[in-house]
């Protein structure tokens, strides 16, 4: 019993070092393009950290058991009738507790500190999603919209996401960002890019749609530039001009947070008439 | 069989099986949906809205179907004061020669499981079909072989369908055929009802892929309004199908619980029922709390759909967000719905096959109702990233986390029950102890996603996909072949080819865990879910997921080879090949139409291997031992 135990206990032992330094050195696919995203990667080494004793834990039983305690071939006989074990339950129930509390412990910390906009007042960003391209509101230049998002690096942001039909996702895989947008909701999301970035060919740095939302909704995709300071206020300076003079400034509906979508179905004809 | 007489005359003029059932269905579909219904029929004239004649077609169809299939006849006939014949009682519970038993209304278990042992394979094969066609479309990073509409049509069929199968894939099968074996039962408590679950349970998946003919439905398994509400007429199919897959479950569930609370021989006291029958009674006591939810909110979209109501539109003051919540209300538990039942099975297995007790019993059936109970409380991680009040979710994240509490106290009872024992490498333990590295993927991938910072990255990627199809294909998928390994030559007296057998298990094993490790690689990646089109980068990892998808997907031909072996020519036994101690196992192959002889006396637990001196689970024929014993006192 106790010659299993410890020969279980090596296999453990040494599969743990293994795969703990395999994961420390592999590069888990886990982008840090913003602060946040940083405290997210933490979080997926950390989950690997734990995950791994238990993961090589019942593999080393497996690994033990299955040659050990196989049947031979003339063995028709029963084994030892064990039934319970307290000892064992309780240190097991124990472990996976205090494990429990520990990462609802970590997680609830980490999510306290993505969660908030750090230091100053954030640069709001109205994210509205429609069947099939997102749309970005910059209520500081007026209102002015693009359909590109472009976000000044190392700066405090707000991105204020809803939907005007179905249910969308906002994600932007390379700043660990991901809100849903709902009609008749405004989620927030914030963040803080650490460095400069724009959509490639290869389809990274691009802005997605993560939430099933008809036809063209693998296509959903938008492109994104991560600028300096100076380069965002010159865009968006520009993009203000530019609209005011062609007219899409006054015509567009009056930025306001909430966006009120508009009718599934077309309005009878006496509600025109009022 | 001397009931065979009246059997032939009475079947001359007009069979009530399955295909005149839906001969007539369609036939009334059709006629309300194109002669009356649609393009200036009276129900046109009337003002209804093609939906909502579309949903009538389907219920009109539904009623015919049970309708002739014979579920009202009995019940109407009692209510004017008559009663069923003895012929007619033999006849309905398939006392009688031939296969046409297995393709009509019958009211045996024991053909019941078997109708729903073909019935799953046949969705399940549906199913795999359209992950294959999903899986070739993904070869590439763009639309090569389907339009979008097509592509999101193929997903729909094949999450509903699997989820519609999955639902009843081991309760189906194994839970109506050997429920009442395990504990000593004749029948089932309410036959006619876990009838017209099986019967629903075929009809929801018919019903889903009619969905085909009307532009298929485009929301994937989970349906969301308001998309729901835009959607083509193959969205009612949806909704009739799930729909029907839910009154399924419940009245499924109803009946095991009922028969496992009152049917038990005598001496099956509480701590002698197996782990089988204990999960699939949480599984049924979900199924039977969470799909009301399901039909609430699928008749509340139907209403949306066909009357306007809005109660999801938002523009009409209605909540998209309410949806996702009690979609998710129902969601939640249903994941238990699926994955408790394989637990029982596995552990089940384990202890057969290691010579050994359960380890730890009351801790694992105490756990597999903790997790019924847990599931409850949960929902919410689902829509971390939706708009709850941000200040509930660390909740909702402790809440899932501690899910992880009783599923490990049900590994530790499986390692300890593998410890020490003399395991033998059968066909059913080779699946069983798949398991193991399946579902603890699964499990550790559903610890990543519970810790919100981590989910906010990987929801609705495809690691999720990965978790899931760990959890229910690596965990359901691999309990339910061990048991239709172990269990099957109780049915037929014979046994599977080993060889087969284990082409199957290395071929399926490979190729799932290549497949969704993979996945859950593009998914780390950045990959959503549900999209035909993925950017060039992740163009190596699905090209790889691909080809291990086709490789799963060829493991089902030595399984359905082996299937019609194992049933044909498979080498004969006897009623108990495995040596194991559970009741079923103790009568006759095949079973008797009562099961039993006579109703046995229970007096040991089904998992005393290695107790000396050794007692049998049962004694088969009491009033015998009744009989001697007061013989022996009268000398
Ligand atoms: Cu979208």
């Amino acid at each position: 019993m106790r010659r299993h135990g410890l020969r279980i206990l090596a296999i453990w032992l040494v599969l743990t070092i293994i795969l703990e330094f395999l994961v420390a050195k592999l590069p888990v696919p886990s982008p840090t393009g913003s602060d946040e995203g940083l405290g997210e990667h933490q979080t997926v080494y950390m989950l690997f950290y734990v995950a791994i004793p238990f993961f090589t834990f019942i593999w080393a039983m497996l690994l033990y058991i299955l040659p050990t305690f196989r049947a031979r071939d003339a063995d028709s006989g029963d084994g030892p009738p064990v039934t319970d074990s307290t000892p064992l339950l309780l240190l097991w129930a124990g472990i996976s507790f205090v494990t429990v509390i520990f990462l609802a412990g970590w997680g609830t910390f980490t999510l306290h500190e993505i969660t908030q906009p750090d230091g100053g007042k954030p640069l709001h960003i109205q994210v509205i999603g429609q069947q099939w391209y997102w749309t970005y509101r910059y209520p500081t230049y007026g209102g002015a919209e693009s359909s590109v998002l472009v976000l000044p690096v190392h700066r405090s942001i707000e991105l204020d996401v809803t939907s005007i039909d179905v249910v969308h996702s906002l994600w932007i895989y390379s700043l660990d960002i991901k809100e849903d947008a709902v009609p008749g909701v405004v989620n927030h999301a914030f963040l803080n890019a650490t460095h400069t970035a724009r959509s490639n060919q290869y389809g990274q740095n691009w802005v997605a749609c993560n939430e099933l939302c008809g036809l063209y909704h693998g296509y959903m995709r938008s492109r994104m530039r991560i600028v300096s300071h100076a380069a965002f206020k010159r865009w968006a300076t520009a993009l203000y001009h530019r609209e005011k003079a062609n007219g899409l400034l006054k015509n567009l509906p009056k930025y306001h947070g909430e966006y009120f979508p508009p009718p599934v179905y077309p309005p009878a004809p006496q509600d025109q008439s009022t | 069989m001397a009931v065979a007489a009246p059997v032939e005359r009475r079947s001359t003029l007009f069979t009530s099986n399955v295909f005149t059932a839906l001969l007539v269905a369609v036939l009334g579909f059709l006629f309300i949906e194109y002669v009356i219904g649609r393009g200036g029929g009276p129900l046109w004239a009337f003002g209804l809205s093609p939906n909502s004649t579309l949903l009538l077609a389907y219920i009109v169809g539904v009623l015919l179907y049970l309708a002739v299939l014979g579920f009202f006849t009995y019940p109407f006939k009692w209510i004017l004061g008559g009663d069923e014949t003895q012929e007619e009682r033999l006849y309905r519970y398939g006392a009688v020669p031939g296969i046409g038993k297995y393709f009509r209304l019958t009211l045996d278990h024991k053909i019941i499981g078997a109708q729903y042992l073909f019935t799953v394979l046949l969705f399940f094969c549906v199913g795999g079909f359209n992950a294959m066609l999903i899986r070739l479309e993904l070869t590439g990073s763009n639309a090569h072989y389907f339009s979008p509409q097509t592509y999101l049509t193929l997903v729909g069929e094949h999450s509903v369908m699997m989820l519609i199968m999955a639902s009843s894939i081991i309760i189906g099968p194994f839970g109506n055929y050997f429920v009442p074996l395990m504990i000593g039962a004749k029948r089932m408590a309410y036959p006619r009802i876990e009838a017209l679950s099986f019967w629903l349970f075929l009809l929801s998946g018919l019903v889903l892929l009619t969905a085909i003919f009307y532009d298929g439905f485009p929301t994937g398994w989970t349906g969301y309004a308001p998309l729901a509400d835009q959607a083509h007429l193959g969205m009612d199919a949806y909704l009739v199908a799930f729909g029907l897959a839910g009154t399924s479950m419940i009245v499924s569930g109803i009946n095991i619980v009922a028969t496992v609370l009152l049917m038990r021989a005598p001496g099956v006291i509480w701590t002698r029922i197996n782990a089988t029958t204990w999960a699939v009674v949480v599984a049924s006591i979900l199924a039977w709390l969470a799909a009301p939810i399901l039909i609430g909110v699928l008749t509340m979209v139907g209403f949306d759909r066909a009357f306007e109501t809005g109660l999801f539109v938002p523009a009409w003051g209605g909540s998209a967000f309410l949806y996702e919540n009690l979609f998710w209300t129902f969601g939640h538990p249903e994941v238990y719905i699926l994955a408790v039942p394989a637990f029982g099975v596995v552990l089940d297995i384990l202890s057969v096959f290691s010579r050994k007790p359960l380890f730890g019993y009351r801790a694992a059936v105490v756990s597999m109702f903790g997790i019924g109970l847990l599931s409850w409380f949960v929902w919410q991680h689902h829509l971390f990233v939706s708009g709850l009040t941000p200040g509930l979710r660390p909740f909702f994240m402790f809440s899932t986390e501690m899910i992880s509490f009783p599923t490990g106290i049900i590994f530790l009872s499986a390692l300890g029950t593998l410890f020490l024992g003399k395991v033998r490498f059968t066909l059913p333990m080779l699946f069983a102890l798949a398991f193991f590295p399946n579902f603890l993927l699964g499990g550790i991938s559903g610890v990543f996603l519970s810790d919100v910072p981590a989910d906010i990255q990987l929801h609705g990627s495809y690691f999720v996909q990965a978790h899931f199809h760990f959890v229910l294909m690596g965990g359901t998928l691999f309990a339910f072949f061990a048991g239709v390994y172990y269990w099957l030559p109780k049915w037929t007296g014979r046994q599977f080819n080993d060889l087969l057998g284990k082409i199957h298990f290395w071929t399926m094993f490979l190729g799932f865990n290549g497949t969704f490790i993979t996945l859950a690689v593009v998914g780390l990646l950045g990959m959503p879910r549900r999209v035909p089109y993925y950017p060039p980068y992740l163009h190596t990892t699905n090209f790889i997921a691909s080809v291990f998808a086709f490789i799963l997907g060829a493991s089902i031909f030595p399984f359905l080879a082996n299937l019609v072996y194992g049933i044909v020519w498979g080498k004969q036994v006897n009623e108990n090949p495995w040596q194991a101690r559970s009741l079923e196992w103790q009568t006759t192959t095949p079973p008797p139409i009562e099961n039993f002889d006579e109703i046995p006396q229970v007096v040991a637990g089904p998992y005393d291997y290695g107790v000396v001196p050794s007692r049998p689970m049962a004694i088969l024929r009491p009033s015998q031992v009744t009989a001697a014993g007061a013989t022996a006192g009268a000398e």
